[in-house]
């Protein structure tokens, strides 16, 4: 199907792209189905509103930029997603103006059911986990040097 | 706003499926106990905030930032290990 998409204009996804968020994100709860897109030779990918052509959001693996990054996901949540063996996981990006301070947010990951495709953004409560976690901390450690 | 008082060990039912029971009352924490059927999201309200916050703020980044973006990941990706 043609999408509309503010970034690319009109472009094609296949069926199998497009994902149904039942209770849409935090911020955007009348959103529901996303078509996902990725960022090609990247481990980035868009998440596209199907509903709101500005409306994109960019994720990216968590587990590449940081591999420690690990949670149980909640029964309740499992359930919700019906999720049998596949899953895919991935931390909303925000892009900071100062580009090298973009964040990801592991607190909040977006879990997709591949099978059934469905997705849901899954808050791990207690996980000591942060909304903004920089992508490049090694850069932080470096501009704080002079700074602090 | 409905506005009730409860002494510990009592409980709220909403719409006979969440049942939310004072548990014990320290100063001024109130811990409570809630149940309610799995598909029933229970969030911390400041939480839930910063995720929506969060989420606002990554909403459709703006093409130049992305370009930007673009650029740093080239340059590290030679740098990574």
């Amino acid at each position: 199907m043609i999408i509309q998409t503010s970034i690319w204009g009109d472009i094609e996804v296949q069926e199998q792209e497009i994902f149904h968020f039942p209770k849409g994100l935090p911020g955007f709860e009348n959103e529901h189905r996303f078509a996902l897109i990725p960022w090609e030779d990247t481990p980035f990918i868009y998440l596209q509103s199907l509903q709101e052509p500005e409306l994109s959001f960019l994720l990216v693996n968590p587990f590449l930029f940081a591999p420690d990054y690990s949670f149980e996901l909640p029964e309740a949540d499992r359930e919700e997603l019906e999720i049998q063996e596949q899953v895919q996981v991935y931390a909303m990006v925000t892009i900071q103006k100062q580009v090298s301070q973009s964040t990801m947010n592991l607190l909040a990951p977006v879990v997709l059911n591949p099978e059934i495709k469905t997705g849901k953004q899954v808050v791990l409560h207690q996980s000591g986990y942060k909304t903004r976690c920089l992508i490049w901390p090694e850069e932080q450690l470096e501009s704080a040097k002079g700074g602090v | 706003m409905l506005v009730l008082s409860r002494k510990k060990g009592e409980s709220i039912i909403i719409q006979d499926q969440i049942e939310i029971t004072v548990l014990a009352v320290e100063g001024d924490t109130v811990r409570i106990g809630i149940s309610a059927p799995k598909h029933i999201d229970i969030y911390r309200q400041e939480i839930y905030a910063s995720i929506q916050e969060a989420n606002r703020e990554s909403a459709a980044p703006l093409a130049a930032n992305v370009e930007a973006f673009m650029e740093r990941l080239r340059n590290s990706g030679a740098k990574k290990d």
